[in-house]
């Protein structure tokens, strides 16, 4: 299995605690859960792409 | 015309009820310190986040290879088996004295600033540091440090691979792997065993701001967040 496959695993639940400790109320910790997950992942996949591109030069 | 002015005065919330005891009851468990508070789904949300990091970087963090004795065809295969990645090896010594010259010592395996030999360890292993702070789920580590028994033998003397009993895992959960066993399946495998101990690590290290939530409360708390909003109104 492909190593990327865990990744999501670990961004769900980062994503989660973080924004559980910064509410108390269900509804703005998934959203922000949500937003940071997204952050995440991008942050990630623009380190990726880098990455990839890198390997031409 | 005079314009209207709001002002909104935002009190300054109590620290959360029991803020001491339920930081150290979730530096134990992630989650139970919320859970005392009566903060339940929170807490179980902790307990269920950081344990599900823990363990399945635990778990992507194991492995087992069979290696055939090239050389030996008298010799039966050999089962090297790592069980887990949070454990504390303790492997330094202190500097010794140089017989050939009184006034000079012979540095420590492993220990070249001469720290105490619990410093050294964590050094030498620092990801223990990060995976300490998921609470009692890390102590057996501790456990198998302070009482290091004897070194885990690798398995398949009489040929056969034999599955471990689970006594056997229990016995020998967070104990350091033998230094063979760490070679061999580290060398074979892929990079899951690092990225598995990257996870464990991560998790301790989110337990610390669970263990912060449980003290003192959520960075945004309710009324703050209503108040907030009036403030936005006001604007409109």
């Amino acid at each position: 299995m492909n190593l990327f496959w865990h990744l999501p695993v670990l961004i769900v639940i980062i994503s989660l605690v973080y924004s559980a400790t910064r509410y108390d109320e269900w509804g703005p910790i998934f959203r922000e859960a949500v937003r940071w997950g997204l952050r995440l992942a991008g942050f990630l996949a623009v380190i990726g792409i880098a990455l990839y591109l890198w390997k031409f030069f | 015309m005079a314009t209207a002015k709001t002002s909104i005065k935002v009190k300054p919330l109590p620290p959360p009820e029991l803020g001491a005891l339920a930081a150290f009851l979730s530096f134990l468990v992630p989650g139970l310190g919320q859970v005392v508070q009566g903060r339940i789904g929170k807490g179980l949300l902790f307990f269920c986040s950081v344990y599900a990091l823990f363990f399945y970087g635990m778990y992507i963090g194991s492995g087992s290879i069979v290696l055939h004795p090239a050389a030996d065809h008298e010799r039966p295969p050999v089962t090297y088996r790592v069980t887990g990645n949070v454990y504390l090896p303790a492997t330094a010594e202190y500097w010794a004295d140089d017989p050939r010259n009184a006034e000079h010592k012979i540095p420590g395996k492993n220990n070249p600033w001469n720290l105490p030999l619990w410093l050294a360890n964590l050094y030498n292993r620092p990801q223990y540091l990060g995976q300490f702070w998921v609470g009692v789920a890390a102590w057996p580590a501790l456990y198998h440090y302070a009482f290091p028994g004897k070194p885990e033998k690798n398995d398949a003397e009489n040929g056969e691979p034999k599955a471990p009993s689970l006594w056997t895992e229990v016995k020998n959960f967070e104990k350091t792997p033998n230094e063979d066993a760490i070679n061999a399946v580290h060398t074979s495998g892929d990079k899951l065993l690092e990225l598995g101990w990257v996870y464990t690590v991560i998790a301790g290290v989110l337990n610390i701001m669970v263990i912060y939530d449980a003290f003192a409360g959520p960075a945004f708390p309710a009324n703050r967040q209503a108040a907030d909003g009036k403030k936005e109104g006001v604007g409109a």
